[in-house]
């Protein structure tokens, strides 16, 4: 039963990737992405991350796929007319790199690494959400801080650059 | 649930000059929206006051001796952290300095550039403390936002745009590198300080991790074939940005750089030398080569800069301390030169408004003050005594000769040749052509101040380095495990304090 | 039960089709839409290895790299609105103003 679900995921997470690559519509490949993301999020609860899938959505589907969609319709952009000229070097490179990027993948099942344990003993004990809570405002407080003067900066900056009513002298 | 935190005193002491300069960048902002009538020339003068505190804080840091690790190893304050955040805060000083002229012709959004270049002055400052992975990627994309908006802040001109897209795809294609070298990375060994992914084994999984990690701090640093980014953006970005740009983060990445292959791939390092060797021939050669036939004075600075990185990767291809020492005083060097020639672009494109190296033509005859510290600048960025940039050299060269890397030094010599030409290209211009419009040209006094502490740096580090010389062999004594490449790996512990 | 082995293989290969889409699309959003890729490649990557390795770190670090994300996101749309104000098409090989 998990491997189905899994195959399932993967399977559609590499479909809507390679889809939101190959798609000359602006807003077909977001909606491709949008997909993605779901499916990421229902890899991460295979994986016992709970939090991080509710986190996945809500961040990258709810609210960065938002803005990109509002930006494809603000800017109206159109189809593109035909795709970049280097484009079948592009597509064998990339057949050429996935290739040996699953050889190496899979040189570690051969090597003897054993399957996944049926369960993450600190974080099933408690529950994945308080586990990161918990090292999220003990052990990692210092990227935590960061990253609130990240949103900051990056909130700062958008709106330096793109206000359009100025009415300073 | 236990919430477990210990938090002393003494620890929060080493955060102070962080905290010290987010308060004050947050009453920059707060006095920009709240006083809308106040000159923001006032708000430049009140960052650079700021600043200075933080300046002598960190200095007390220094000479008290002042260390420690903080949140797990995380966040570490040593001489070498103490070292490049008194670097960036002093080159954030003279830049604000310098741009105070060129923010008056901005016609909106005046007081935020200050704000913005506070917050990539913070980013940076966070950026030498990285003692882990999550850190390093936190601080180099915190440090990188602020630039992504100042590059492109001329909102009404094409070419700032253009070079701010360029930079952005770039900028966010080398975090998508850096995001998956780090999961690779801590994949193969669990952990994420730079202490503890150091493993003797060099599985797949681990070498193309860090080269993943070491192909997006090369596009921060500007090394060839990563430098792409640089001459468009530094083209088209405002040149006080561009001055910014060329010198601070490059810096920073180098703090990461130097902890990264001195500390977690100490063990590999016959590997990593030939790999900086390639880097650091590339970098010079292609950049020697590519500023001869450049127009403009800022993409020549741009190709120099590019040229210049592969100098001090010399010294980390030598991966002993004497390299590491040798980079922290060739970036000294380069601080003052660069910082002065790009102010002298900054005035000089202020007045004239242009950037084209014929607009240079007979400086000497408008101002012969400008053209003098522009030629003592562009002498030492070639490396001609008794200028600061020929002992940053000399140094790197002994490093390097101390470890047999010969190749590297004769292309090193052969390049510092090429280099002299377009920098003497530029000096003839001055002094010899007459120039198309005679009027004198004047620089306002923050400018001037600029200008002086760049002449002041280099001429007294060009004469009399040793000073400069025992703080950077100061900051580097952690490393002076670190011999030639037939020692075994080193112990790896952490300092606490000098 | 789902080898790791399985979850490194699809994350390296959204990560090549990540990168290969950055470098072949022509379109700014479609590349910033290819970063993402990656970077949700880069996620996949931690939150397997955490839980197979037991260790909360991974989980961390892939929420602070969502975090920044979206950072990404708003700044770089941003400035992909400055640029194309007023212009027509959003294509990579018009920007040509700034030659050698």
């Amino acid at each position: 039963m998990e491997l189905f679900f899994f195959y399932y995921l993967a399977g559609v997470i590499i479909l809507t990737a390679l889809l939101v690559v190959a798609l000359r519509n602006p807003i077909y490949s977001a909606l491709s992405l949008l997909i993605m993301f779901f499916h990421v999020a229902g890899l991460y609860v295979t994986l016992h991350a709970e939090f991080l899938a509710a986190v996945q959505v809500i961040v990258y589907a709810g609210a960065i796929l938002v803005l990109y969609l509002f930006v494809v319709m603000l800017l109206n952009v159109k189809r593109e007319d035909r795709y970049h000229p280097q484009f079948p070097i592009g597509a064998f490179l990339g057949l050429v790199i996935i290739t040996e990027v699953l050889l190496l993948a899979f040189r570690r099942s051969e090597s003897g690494t054993p399957p996944m344990p049926p369960a993450g003993s600190v974080a099933e004990a408690v529950g994945n959400t308080e586990t990161i809570g918990d090292v999220l405002y003990t052990t990692y407080l210092f990227p935590f801080e960061v990253a609130s003067l990240i949103l900051l900066v990056a909130m700062i900056g958008a709106i330096v650059l793109a206000k359009r009513d100025l009415f300073e002298a | 649930m236990t919430f477990t935190l210990t938090l002393s005193g003494a620890d929060l002491l080493l955060l102070l000059p962080e905290m010290l300069l987010t308060v004050w960048l947050c009453v920059v902002l707060t006095m920009d929206f709240a006083m809308p009538r106040l000159p923001k020339d006032r708000l430049a003068y009140l960052s650079v006051a700021g600043l200075a505190g933080v300046l002598a804080n960190l200095v007390w840091f220094d000479l008290a001796g002042i260390g420690g690790t903080l949140f797990a190893h995380m966040f570490v304050v040593d001489r070498l952290a103490v070292f490049f955040k008194i670097f960036i805060v002093g080159t954030t000083i003279l830049v604000i300095l310098a741009s105070v002229d060129y923010v008056r012709r901005f016609r909106f959004f005046k007081g935020e550039y200050y704000f913005l270049v506070l917050m990539s002055a913070l980013g940076m400052m966070f950026m030498a403390s990285a003692n882990d992975l999550l850190s390093v990627f936190i601080t180099l994309e915190f440090s990188t936002f602020g630039f992504y908006v100042l590059v492109a802040y001329l909102r009404d001109d094409v070419a700032s745009n253009e070079a701010g897209l360029k930079f952005f795809i770039l900028g966010v294609f080398a975090a998508g590198l850096l995001a998956y070298g780090i999961s690779l990375v801590y994949g193969e060994t669990g952990k994420l300080v730079f202490s503890d992914i150091a493993s003797p084994s060099a599985t797949p999984g681990l070498v193309i991790g860090f080269l993943l990690i070491f192909a997006a701090l090369g596009f921060k640093i500007g090394a060839v074939p990563f430098h792409s980014w640089i001459p468009d953006t530094y083209h088209g970005a405002p040149t006080p940005v561009t001055a910014f740009l060329s010198i601070a983060p490059k810096g920073a990445a180098f703090a990461i750089l130097i902890r990264m292959f001195f500390v977690s791939l100490a063990a590999f390092k016959p590997a990593w030398v030939l790999l900086l060797v390639g880097a650091s021939i590339l970098s010079m050669t292609y950049g020697n080569i590519v500023a001869i036939a450049q127009r403009n004075i800022k993409r020549l600075l741009a190709y120099s800069g590019i040229a210049q990185i592969g100098n001090i990767l010399i010294g980390l291809a030598a991966g002993t301390k004497m390299g590491g020492d040798a980079i922290l005083f060739y970036l000294l060097t380069y601080l003052f030169a660069n910082l002065g020639a790009f102010a002298i672009v900054i005035a000089v494109g202020n007045l004239i408004r242009s950037d084209e190296i014929e607009d240079y033509n007979g400086l000497n005859r408008r101002s012969p003050f400008l053209a003098f510290a522009m030629l003592v600048f562009l002498l030492s960025l070639a490396g001609v005594p008794p200028l600061a940039g020929f002992i940053g050299k000399l140094y790197i060269f002994l490093a390097a000769i101390d470890e047999g890397l010969y190749t590297l030094i004769a292309v090193g010599l052969i390049n510092i040749v090429i280099s002299m030409y377009y920098y003497l290209v530029v000096v003839k211009k001055m002094y010899i052509n007459e120039p198309t419009d005679p009027s004198p040209l004047t620089i306002s006094p923050p400018m001037k101040v600029v200008v002086y502490a760049g002449l002041a740096g280099t001429l007294f580090l060009g004469i009399y380095p040793q000073p400069a010389i025992n703080w950077v062999v100061a900051a580097t004594l952690m490393f002076s495990n670190l011999a030639g490449p037939a020692a075994a790996a080193p112990t790896l512990v952490l300092p606490i304090g000098g | 039960m789902v080898p790791l082995s399985a979850y490194v293989a699809v994350s390296a290969v959204l990560f090549t089709t990540g990168v290969i889409g950055v470098l072949i699309r022509r379109n700014f959003i479609i590349v910033l839409m290819a970063v993402e890729i990656m970077l949700n490649a880069a996620n996949l990557n931690l939150v397997a290895f955490s839980h197979y390795l037991d260790s909360m770190a991974g989980q961390i670090v892939a929420l602070f790299v969502i975090a920044i994300a979206g950072g990404e996101a708003a700044v770089g749309l941003a400035i992909i609105i400055v640029v194309f104000r007023g212009k027509i098409s959003t294509n990579v090989d018009e920007m040509n103003l700034l030659k050698w």
